[in-house]
């Protein structure tokens, strides 16, 4: 042991690289230790396609990234050719939707204005770590007071609606406003991806409150795509800590978190080198967090079963396709299928494939989104070639039979499901690379192979998250943090974990 | 004073309107009940449908009634008997049964047949559920605050329903922890929560099953935990958590509350269909009946669901399309269907030993939470569930008159029925289909059932839709989910029992706490309305 960190960074992924250069600023020493190759975690070319962006706040807070980004089209695709394209653009999106229904064009933009009320209100809670309730501590209550003020403030009628959608499920409010199934069906889709519930299950509204705040406040306008790819923005934030002076040990295994009197020491690598800092953040899931960097020795009674009870189940799988030619889809232009490409016709559909995930079975028409990037960005593979992203929304994690007898059968039931709409697509297609939930698990650490270390549900959501008692970003032991997905607000690229993990540990440095 | 008028008039004599109407004729008010049925009690009925045998056809089990409720309204002196009963019991396929029993070490010792793990958290799952219970029993006879307003009375009420929340009690109070603990048990799936208890699937999926009666979630679905909390908080002489049976039937209570309001000068005219409340100038002043009757009053309670009162009976120009529109969202959704059964004898059920108490109570087939779910998918897609879960109890076996001695009455209740099929309507061959359905899963588990039936009553949601007067079939006058609990029940901004017409009150399971023989929306839309005529009142309620 030769020199003293401030502080380790287990894990190298947004989150990570965000809460290192903001200590680093600070002139913190920070050392990160990524397990894999390369940093950036569950964002990759592979399997992340469509993102919000770093949040304007955790902009500000970090040294500029120069990356470029464009707003994507959402569509939902239909089966008789009749796809509905909504994009960014409020006027078109009116025109669109009134072809379809004059009254749910209305009911949309209405619908959207409320929700967008809410998005911000909840979205000024994420800026923080959340408050302790009964903690008798004079900036807990103020906070909570300020957060019940924040929603009193919304005026009698948007209270009382905020009352009522709070725990409400996605599929009443939808079929009570919109005609249009393809409609229900592609917000239905935003408000479910990534979650183990069904558009059925109360709790929904609450996803999609979530996905708006991070994605400006919008139903469809904020979604993006960054030109490279999402390893570009990935590459420019390393880049830029980097040049601050953080160190970053890729292919770094940690094996465990030293603890001395209950106090975190500094990390001990899968090769036994012992590095020791000031404090700990981890990055990794809190299932990893608690069982293997900190060990279940160190926790009593009630908080292990606690962990040991966090749902962190994945439900998201992933298609690659390298494609030889660009498939025909009916009613579709060429241009469009770089666009966020929605198989999800109608709630019911979603239901039912949910009701296969739950009971561990695959249903043969699934709930996909997908796109082919390189239509836009030929840097993405071969000269010639294209590649075609598929997500797997209710893909479950422990599968009947297990992931190595399924693979196929998913992948053909992908395909199947894609030939409704593009009749050629298994004819374009030169190489397949399939990554089930436990794959994810295996090759990115992630236990449960969950895309937001944990489900979105609200009770593991703010004060609860990860485990009620440690949602400060601090864990029972002293000098060990969290800053990944796991912790408040939750999933989706967005840095602020990162960003508010930085600012209690800063604190308490 | 002509005959015709009156200080208030409820429409439906269930056991909510009966309760109001006793409270406010207790008060001193001259009050009129109106029922459409020839036979008054709305849900909670008991009635001669084959000779010689009472069915009570609708709910079937007693705990939520208030006991305070009891007391107020003497119900005792009218004839109201309790009969707790002693177990519960979940029959195997493998021959074996899974029990509960009234007393806790019985309890134990019987969960550990089947995993001492489970045997062991039970401690802990009963210790937790049983704070919940203790946090919501004072909010029950509350009048929900409205959160928006900033009147002084609303400011109190909601500091005090919050109180209550955070308020210290015999086990020790509530923390930080419990007060997480809280939030997470209102908002989690019984399944989510179960899981954090116990390992086995017979224990889960029998204390899963109060979660789902009456409801339209599965136990997977966020927010099954707390209906399975509204089945827990009633009690029986002082014991949170006990069912028993009203002796001769769920009628005797709703016959007992008639007899308390009679006995204070009320007036009770069955047969009587209320068409539509008379409005003028913005006032409700009166009803009207089918059969062209005219009856006025200075106030007009509705026993009705949400729906029917508004949508039915209240004419759309006199209320505010936003508010009409809220009233059509209003999710109240048929779930459940009944069997009723007169038996020529007591069948016999292999799997429970003979004597065993948990066969005194509510029986049940259902052994994992996957079953229970996946009757809950069928449910989705429009049919009843091929593998249901169902509630059965023979009271009979407890209360000697229901049913000629060596005779008995039992009452299968069914979770999952749909309001409507998905292949078209009920009609009376699918009803009959049904019925074979449930009768032949109850032989697989009893042999000498089916020859004992001397004659059965089908009860799809449709039949109490039409007959009964719940919307769709909705035990509770409307789901039981977040967005339509306390201050958003029925709707958001009308939580405190007074409609938006003036002088129109709600006091249906439809309004807070809900469903179930509970009598508190009743007991709590009485004291809002007598309060508004500033009337003192007194009593254990208030």
């Amino acid at each position: 042991m030769s020199k003293i960190y401030d502080v380790i960074i287990i894990g190298g992924g947004h989150n990570a690289l965000v809460c290192a250069n903001i200590l680093a600023k600070k002139n913190k020493k920070v050392l990160i230790c990524e397990a894999r190759d390369e940093c950036g975690g569950l964002l990759t070319n592979q399997l992340t396609n469509f993102l919000p962006g770093l949040h304007n706040n955790v902009k500000s807070s970090i040294d500029s990234i120069s990356t470029k980004d464009y707003s994507v089209k959402s569509i939902a695709l239909s089966e008789t050719g009749h796809h509905l394209i909504l994009s960014n653009n409020r006027n078109e999106n009116q025109k669109i939707l009134e072809k379809f229904s004059p009254e749910d064009a209305d009911r949309f933009f209405k619908l959207e204005k409320k929700l967008s009320i809410f998005s911000k209100t909840l979205g000024s809670f994420m800026q923080s770590s959340p408050p302790r309730v009964m903690n008798n501590s004079f900036s807990d209550n103020f906070k909570l007071f300020k957060l019940g003020l924040n929603v009193r403030m919304l005026g009698k009628k948007n209270f009382n609606e905020f009352a009522r959608m709070i725990g409400l499920n996605i599929a009443d409010e939808l079929e009570d406003q919109f005609k249009n199934t393809l409609l229900q069906g592609l917000i239905a889709h935003d408000s479910v991806t990534g979650s183990n519930l069904g558009p059925r299950s109360p709790g929904t509204l609450i996803n999609l409150l979530y996905r708006m705040a991070i994605y400006d406040n919008s139903i469809f306008g904020g979604i993006k795509k960054i030109e490279g790819g999402v390893i570009s923005a990935i590459n420019a934030l390393e880049e830029n800590i980097i040049k601050r002076g953080v160190e970053i040990k890729k292919s770094c295994f940690v094996k465990r978190c030293i603890i001395e009197n209950d106090c975190a020491k500094g990390v001990e690598l899968n090769n036994g080198e012992l590095i020791e800092s000031k404090a700990v953040i981890s990055s990794a899931d809190p299932k990893s967090t608690y069982y293997c960097l900190l060990g279940a020795e160190h926790l009593d009674t009630d908080f292990k079963r606690r962990v040991k009870h966090y749902r962190a189940k994945g439900r998201v799988a992933k298609l690659t396709l390298i494609l030889n030619k660009i498939p025909e889809f009916k009613g579709l232009e060429q241009s469009d299928l770089s666009q966020r490409l929605v198989v999800a016709p109608s709630i019911d559909y979603i239901e039912e494939n949910f009701n296969f995930s739950k009971f561990e079975n695959l249903s043969s028409e699934l709930m996909l989104e997908m796109s082919i990037p390189s239509i836009d960005d030929p840097s993405l593979c071969e000269d010639g070639m294209h590649v075609m992203n598929v997500q797997i929304q209710y893909a479950p994690y422990n599968v009947k039979g297990g992931w190595e007898n399924k693979s196929d059968e998913c992948i053909s039931n992908v395909l199947s499901t894609i030939s409704n709409y593009a009749p050629d697509i298994n004819e374009c297609i030169d190489k397949k690379e399939f990554i089930s939930p436990n794959d994810i698990e295996k090759k990115f650490n992630v236990s449960g192979g969950h895309w937001h270390h944990g489900e979105m549900q609200i009770d593991q959501l703010f004060m609860l998250r990860p485990i009620p008692g440690a949602a400060q970003y601090k864990t029972p032991v002293n000098g060990l943090y969290m800053c990944g997905a796991g912790t408040h607000p939750g999933g989706g690229m967005t840095g602020i974990p990162g960003k508010n993990a930085a600012t209690e540990v800063l604190r308490d440095l | 004073m002509s005959k015709n008028t009156y200080d208030a008039i409820v429409v439906g004599a269930g056991h909510n309107g009966l309760t109001a109407a006793s409270y406010m004729a207790k008060a001193g008010l001259k009050v009129l009940v109106l029922e459409k049925n020839d036979y008054i009690g709305g849900a909670a009925v008991s009635r001669e449908l084959y000779p010689g045998w009472k069915y009570s056809n609708c709910s079937y089990v007693c705990s939520l009634l208030r006991p305070e409720i009891m007391r107020d309204l003497e119900l005792y002196k009218y004839g109201l008997q309790i009969i707790p009963y002693e177990g519960s019991a979940t029959m195997m396929k493998n021959g074996d049964y899974y029990a509960h029993y009234h007393d806790h070490d019985m309890t134990v010792k019987s969960i550990s047949r089947h995993s001492i793990h489970d045997a062991e958290a039970y401690d802990r799952y009963s210790r937790d559920v049983m704070r919940q219970c203790k946090i919501i029993k004072p909010l029950l006879k509350m009048t929900p605050p409205d959160l928006t307003s900033f009147k002084p009375k609303d400011i109190f009420g909601a500091l005090e329903f919050a109180k209550h929340f955070a308020a210290k009690d015999e086990l020790g109070g509530l923390g930080e922890k419990e007060i997480y603990d809280t939030i997470r048990f209102y908002t989690m799936s019984i399944s989510d929560y179960l899981d954090e208890y116990f390992e086995s699937d017979v224990t889960k999926a029998h204390l899963a099953g109060s979660a789902i009666i009456g409801t339209a979630l599965g136990p997977c679905s966020p927010g099954s935990a707390y209906v399975l909390l509204h089945h827990y908080m009633g009690e029986v002489d002082g014991s949170i958590g006990s069912w028993g049976y009203a002796r001769g039937g769920m009628g005797s209570i709703t016959k007992a509350m008639s007899d308390c309001f009679k006995s204070y000068g009320g007036t009770i005219q069955s047969s009587s269909e209320v068409t539509n409340v008379i409005v003028k100038s913005g006032r409700a002043v009166g009803v009207a009946t089918k059969n062209g009757d005219e009856f006025y009053a200075k106030k007009v309670v509705s026993n009705l669901d949400v729906k029917r009162t508004f949508l039915k009976i209240t004419d759309e120009k006199d209320l505010q399309p936003e508010f009409v529109e809220r009233v059509k969202n209003f999710k109240i959704r048929g779930s459940s269907g009944k069997l009723n059964i007169a038996l020529e004898g007591l069948p016999t059920f292999p799997s429970i030993p003979e004597g065993d108490p948990g066969g005194n109570g509510d029986m049940h087939f259902t052994e994992t939470i996957e079953e229970m779910e996946g009757a809950y998918d069928d449910w989705k897609r429009g049919k009843w569930s091929t593998f249901p879960y169902v509630d059965m109890c023979l009271p009979s076996k407890s209360d000697p008159t229901m049913a000629a001695p060596g005779k008995h009455f039992m009452s299968v209740f069914i979770q999952y029925v749909p309001f409507e099929l998905a292949n078209g309507g009920w009609n009376e061959e699918r009803k009959q289909e049904f019925g074979n359905h449930i009768i032949n899963r109850i032989s697989q588990y009893s042999p000498d059932f089916k020859d004992l039936i001397a004659h059965y009553e089908v009860r799809t949601p449709k039949d109490i839709h039409d007959e009964v007067g719940l919307t769709e079939g909705n035990i509770f006058q409307g789901e039981l989910t977040m967005d339509q609990l306390m201050f958003n029940r029925p709707i958001t901004g009308y939580a405190q029992y007074r409609a938006p017409i003036k002088d129109l009150y709600m006091c249906s399971s439809s309004t807070h706490p809900g469903g179930g023989v509970m009598g508190a929306p009743g007991a709590n839309a009485a004291r809002e309305l007598l309060n508004d005529m500033s009337i003192k009142q007194k009593g254990n309620y208030y």
